[in-house]
């Protein structure tokens, strides 16, 4: 079942979709339960957009049209390094934090 | 009802993603947490639209509408509103703020300044609470001085702190 967002860095909106759209172009709808099946993580629509919407203006993804009942949206170079330093920010801390609970 | 629900974000947003997302809605059950999460994501998308000049002028006019009715009312309702008004204004300017890309000390001066601002265009918070504290403590200089600046700072560093949570956060209660 599909938990609520807990605030972690993995339940990071911006993250997710990044994520979900690295794996091709997507509309809202198919982000959304994209991101429900790989994360677990149930995004509202209006956390779905807000995080569309600040992707879009930092230019990580784009539309692919310029208008449309469901533009799917496509990562953007850009996007794609935003999406690997993030990931690389996490996997760091991963790390560490298993490392030393192993250790405690 | 998906209409109403969409009118809680700016025109200009809705005319470039309101369809989508109107469609996005359709696709799920209707439930409280989803009206509430397109509600506060709306209110949020407005208050990050809104200029500087247009945050301004709302709340000055909203403090100074608030600061002659509540004039004639009890001391700590007086009190209550302008606090409330203040912490709303100044959440507003630190929204701006931060996303017109300022650093956080920057944001912190325009939401310092701009709840200077609006405490001295009405004064109700310091005339409030000043009507509190000395009615049981002598008014001397010093004591309005220190009133004046904790009274001020209390209402800018409540107001700032809802504005960064805002800002910051994607959605703390909702998802």
């Amino acid at each position: 079942m599909a938990r609520k967002s807990s605030g972690g860095p993995a339940d990071d909106p911006e993250v997710l979709i990044l994520s979900s759209l690295a794996g091709g172009p997507k509309h809202g709808y198919a982000i959304m339960t994209d991101v429900e099946q790989f994360a677990g993580v149930a995004l509202g629509p209006g956390t779905l957009y807000s995080a569309i919407t600040r992707l879009v203006e930092n230019e990580w993804i784009e539309p692919m049209s310029e208008s449309g009942r469901q533009r799917p949206y496509r990562i953007t170079p850009k996007g794609n390094l935003r999406l690997e330093s993030q990931l690389d920010r996490m996997k760091v801390l991963a790390n560490v934090g298993l490392r030393r609970l192993k250790l405690a | 009802m998906i209409r109403l629900l969409l009118r809680a974000y700016p025109a200009a947003w809705r005319a470039e993603y309101g369809e989508e997302m109107r469609l996005v809605i359709l696709s799920k059950r209707i439930t409280l947490s989803v009206i509430f999460n397109v509600l506060w994501n709306g209110y949020k998308q407005r208050m990050l639209d809104a200029g500087p000049m247009r945050t301004c002028l709302i709340g000055s006019i909203v403090t100074a509408i608030f600061a002659m009715e509540c004039f004639e009312r009890t001391a700590l309702v007086r009190w209550v509103a302008s606090l409330i008004i203040i912490v709303a204004f100044n959440g507003w300017a630190a929204c701006w703020s931060r996303r017109s890309g300022k650093s956080i000390a920057q944001s912190w001066l325009v939401v310092l300044g701009s709840g200077y601002m609006a405490n001295w265009f009405c004064a109700t918070t310091f005339i409030a609470a000043r009507t509190l504290i000395f009615a049981v403590a002598a008014p001397t200089l010093g004591l309005e001085i220190a009133f004046l600046v904790v009274a001020m700072l209390t209402a800018n560093i409540l107001g700032a702190s809802v504005g960064f949570a805002l800002a910051r956060c994607e959605s703390p209660i909702l998802n």
